[in-house]
């Protein structure tokens, strides 16, 4: 009996503990099973945040990436701020390029007021080639084409040139005599006009008569060999003849057969202030670049510009095989005033602006500096407000390897699209 | 002159150096003439009269060689433009000033005449005053004391200062870009000798303008050892 009472016992908390566990069990299964999506559901959203985490660390990498980066770019741009400080910065450009680069030397001025600025060479292309290569004087140089620094500096002086802006050629127009004002109101008219219908044709071959074949009018030019803008305004007038009169040298004759009907000047902006004393009624060796500050306000100048079709005003890059069959060769001999030299061959090409640090430079730490704020957003609106377009990243003809490390990102090495703007064998 | 000696050759052949050194002889000349015939009265006057404001006419005379000769080129298109001065009047009577043969003359005479006065000037100050009062005394008219007795004394100090003036000229760079950077010629336009040798290295270079001013300086050179072996043995 004991015994019994004891199997009894033993079998009872058996059964009270198998059913405790079994009860255990199905609770902890019903818990379990309550609780699995939400379990499942926190480690989904600890794994996305974990993910999240790691893209934020790989992002914060990125970032203290840029920051090295910048603070190398800083630590470099600051020692050659303070290796700019040491001697002055000499500038010599094109001419046309007096106006936007005056603005930007001002935003250099301030933006580094320990760099002494020397004041700048604002002269035809050539002329300031030949300055460098007579002198070594200039601590940065910049053409108004592609051919003027490699001709004459290439290879010892300077072994690449950076495009950083295109202008194109327009027709500044004399309002104080009646041939520019009549031009003028022709050319405000034909802005209603649809382009290239005939009534279009018309009117633009009528101003281009008035300009070249009507004998009492006189054209200011540059001269071709001394200026680039001499040739290009030779070329756009080619162009002319061709889209309005079937052939080139219709109008191309008609001014540079005819000493009379031209005042040749060694640049472009100098017959702006001689329009006046040598009644000119226009002058065809303009860009946009310094027909806008140099007419500024007609009424108080007495002068405007007109702009011309894309297909004759050197300003489109996508128009390059057009422009290219103005191609010509001219010799001095055929000019008057004649200078010395032999002939030269003159490619038509759209109006692009280059700029180099000479290799002898006087301060191309500076000119670094300078070309970098040239790339700057406040700098590329100057040039734009000044009838540039500026060409971002600018492109590289020569020497890629030679850009100063402070302005190789804003700089692309010239392709195959671009090319045949530059000499051959770029 | 070194470094161009090869090529001086090549520049005496070419036809448009060779016009605007002729071209270029001609207006120094006529300067050189101009400055003689006004400038020895000037002379005779500032260095034998004393009269009011002397010294602002003697302040005059020495601007060419005191202020930058672009200064008086615009000076000049100033006083005969065709918009400024005597410019509308001379142009209504068909004469033109500026870009021509008349005005770069103009800007050179008023430029060189300093040298030419000067030099006139000194050589008449070293004359004893009394020879020519003697002169007068004797019954000589002012004119005929200066041809007789002052102007034998003064002749070659004339001839040094006209050459001088001459030289001058030639050099002239500052003013002609004003008032006549290519002049009217012989049927053509033509460029004085030293806007060429500009707009030639401008054009061309050191390297490509050093045959054509080696030649220049030859024949100036040239024309001065001429001048004086003349003046010498006269």
């Amino acid at each position: 009996m004991k015994v019994e009472k004891h199997g009894r016992s033993t079998m009872a908390y058996a059964v009270i503990i198998i059913g405790i566990l079994i009860g255990a069990a199905i609770g902890f299964g019903l818990a379990y099973s309550a609780y699995v999506p939400q379990i499942n559901s926190n480690n989904s959203k600890i794994t996305a945040l974990n993910a999240e985490i790691a893209a934020l660390n790989a992002e914060i990498d990125s970032l203290n990436s840029s920051v090295n980066s910048l603070n190398s770019e800083l630590s470099l741009q600051n020692s050659l701020v303070t290796l700019a400080s040491n001697s002055p910065f000499v500038v010599g450009a094109a001419g046309t390029l007096k106006y936007a680069f005056g603005s930007v030397l001002t935003t250099f001025k301030g933006l580094y007021p320990h760099i002494t600025v020397a004041p700048p060479l604002f002269e035809g292309s050539g002329l300031v080639a030949q300055a460098e290569n007579a002198t070594k004087q200039f601590s940065l140089e910049a053409a108004a084409d592609t051919t003027a620094m490699p001709s004459v500096l290439f290879p010892n002086l300077a072994n690449y040139e950076i495009a950083f802006g295109q202008t194109q050629m327009v027709i500044i127009v004399n309002l104080e005599s009646s041939a520019g004002l009549k031009l003028y109101n022709m050319w405000k008219g034909v802005q209603g006009l649809s382009a290239m219908s005939t009534k279009w044709n018309q009117t633009w071959q009528q101003m281009f008569t008035l300009i070249a074949l009507n004998s009492s009018t006189k054209v200011g030019i540059s001269d071709p060999f001394t200026d680039p803008s001499g040739y290009q305004a030779a070329g756009m007038i080619r162009l002319a003849g061709l889209a309005f009169f079937g052939n080139m040298s219709e109008l191309y004759d008609a001014i540079y057969d005819n000493p009379s009907k031209y005042y040749m000047a060694s640049t472009e902006t100098t017959l702006v202030t001689l329009m006046q004393t040598q009644h000119l009624d226009f002058i065809t060796s303009s860009y946009m670049s310094n027909a806008i500050p140099q007419t500024g306000n007609s009424t108080q100048t007495g002068l405007a510009y007109i702009t011309l079709p894309n297909f004759v005003n050197l300003g489109v890059l996508s128009e390059l095989s057009y422009y290219h069959q103005a191609n010509f060769s001219l010799s001095p001999s055929q000019l008057q005033p004649t200078g010395p030299g032999p002939s030269e061959n003159f490619t038509i090409n759209p109006v692009i602006y280059t700029v180099t640090i000479p290799i002898p430079s006087t301060n191309a730490a500076a000119a670094a500096l300078f070309i970098q704020t040239l790339f700057s957003q406040t700098c590329q609106s100057i040039l734009e407000q000044n009838g540039i377009t500026p060409i971002s990243p600018g492109i590289v003809y020569g020497s890629y390897t030679s850009i100063p490390s402070l302005i190789k990102s804003l700089t692309t090495p010239v392709n195959a699209t671009y090319s045949t703007l530059f000499p051959t064998g770029s | 002159m070194a470094l161009g000696a090869r090529g001086i050759n090549s520049a005496l052949t070419t036809g448009s150096f060779l016009a605007s050194v002729e071209a270029t002889f001609i207006i120094a000349t006529a300067a050189a003439i101009l400055s003689v015939l006004v400038g020895t009265p000037f002379a005779y006057l500032l260095a034998r009269s004393d009269f009011k404001f002397k010294e602002v006419i003697d302040a005059i005379i020495d601007i060419p060689i005191m202020v930058p000769h672009v200064l008086v080129g615009i000076m000049i298109v100033l006083a005969f433009s065709s918009q400024y001065g005597l410019g509308p009047f001379l142009q209504g009577i068909g004469i033109n000033i500026i870009d021509t043969m008349i005005g770069a003359i103009i800007a050179v005479t008023y430029l060189s005449a300093t040298y030419s006065i000067r030099v006139t000037e000194s050589a008449i100050k070293m004359i004893n005053p009394d020879v020519e009062l003697t002169a007068r005394t004797l019954g000589s008219t002012p004119t005929f004391t200066f041809t007789h007795v002052i102007l034998p004394r003064i002749w070659k100090s004339i001839a040094n200062g006209a050459i001088l003036t001459w030289a001058r000229a030639v050099a002239e760079v500052g003013a002609l870009l004003i008032v006549a950077y290519y002049v009217y010629f012989n049927g053509n336009y033509v460029y004085p000798a030293s806007i060429y040798i500009y707009v030639g290295y401008e054009g061309l270079g050191l390297a490509g303008i050093v045959n054509y001013s080696a030649a220049l300086l030859l024949i100036v050179l040239a024309t001065f050892i001429i001048y004086r072996f003349v003046l010498r043995h006269v």
